[in-house]
């Protein structure tokens, strides 16, 4: 990394700049004048010649910067020196910023959860939830499911689950734990398949109060 | 780099195209090294005043070379007794400059037989 003693060679660059433009527009002069103009006119002829000295300076400084890094911190520090001068409407853009960047935040979260990332199954897109008209969450007992499985036309197959707390104890340190129960068939009806061993299937059930 | 055409009227200005004032300093260099000042008096002088550079914008076309090392510039005096910084042609520069005339003459010569379909450009 070797910008440090660039930045200190371009000082210098730039000095040797700046004097040597003041020399040329001096020398100008001197030579107008010794043409019998009078030196408020020769000062002026001269910089009329020379032309917009702050513009030429700055083209010939911008030979020497790296371009985009530098006019982006440029722009960032004029961008905080307007912000401190009118507080108000710092604050006022600030408030709309973060507003308008958190609402778009919680929005693409729901659409990158619901419509960009789908569920990871196979054909997500045939998959339905259940539930009954008159209720606001899906609620169901297990002999009724049962019912409604066995009458099933519909669909190539129904699951059930359920999900509840629980209390974990592995002999010491007990947590509490998310748990998900589900009917025998749950992962063969969402077609999924573990790297490793087996999940289990619809014959693995032997009643009510029994391990799979 | 804005020059004025002498012969239209003021407000007809008209840029150099990319380079050119480049290579009219570089070849000023190659006859002798020079400062800025003496530089624009030269180019003026040797192009019959047709081109009046802006003097200031010879500075960021020097900045250019300089960075390009295709002139190198020392802090000295000149035969008038003034402290200027003068400036001289590298090899680099050397070779840049003649690649850049052979390639401005092929376009001139193009040019040329574009707005003179009868003539050869050489006559």
């Amino acid at each position: 990394m070797n910008w440090m003693p660039t930045l200190f060679r371009r000082r210098k660059l730039f000095d040797d700049l700046s004097e040597e433009m003041r020399l040329h527009i001096e020398e100008r002069v001197e030579q107008l004048k010794g043409e019998g103009m009078s030196p408020k006119e020769a000062e002026r002829q001269a910089r009329i010649a020379f032309g917009n000295l702050a513009l030429v300076e700055v083209r010939s400084r911008d030979v020497w910067q790296w371009p985009t890094l530098e006019s982006i911190w440029a722009d960032v520090v004029l961008a905080l020196r307007q912000l401190r001068r009118s507080p108000g409407y710092a604050t006022a853009a600030i408030l709309t910023l973060a507003l308008a960047i958190g609402v778009n935040a919680v929005v693409f979260s729901v659409m990158n959860a619901f419509i960009l990332r789908p569920l990871n199954v196979p054909r997500a897109e045939r998959l339905y939830a259940l539930q009954h008209e008159n209720e606001d969450v899906a609620n169901l007992s297990y002999p009724n499911y049962i019912d409604l499985r066995d009458r099933n036309h519909s669909f190539d197959s129904l699951v059930v689950y359920n999900i509840s707390a629980v209390g974990l104890d592995t002999g010491e340190n007990p947590t509490s734990a998310w748990t998900e129960e589900a009917s025998m068939n749950y992962f063969d009806a969402l077609g999924l398949q573990p790297y490793l061993g087996r999940f289990f299937h619809a014959g693995d059930g032997h009643g009510p109060n029994s391990a799979p | 780099m804005p020059v004025v055409n002498k012969p239209m009227t003021e407000s007809t200005t008209r840029d150099l195209f990319p380079g050119a004032l480049e290579m009219m300093i570089l070849e000023s260099l190659r006859r002798q090294p020079a400062h800025g000042y003496a530089l624009v008096q030269h180019i003026q002088q040797r192009s019959n005043d047709l081109l009046q550079v802006e003097e200031g914008s010879l500075y960021p076309a020097l900045q250019r070379l300089l960075k390009a090392k295709l002139v190198k510039a020392d802090w000295g005096v000149s035969s008038t007794n003034r402290r200027v910084r003068t400036y001289q042609i590298t090899a680099a520069g050397l070779h840049h400059l003649e690649q850049q005339i052979s390639s401005f003459e092929r376009m001139f010569e193009g040019i040329s037989l574009v707005l003179n379909p009868g003539r050869s450009p050489a006559s």
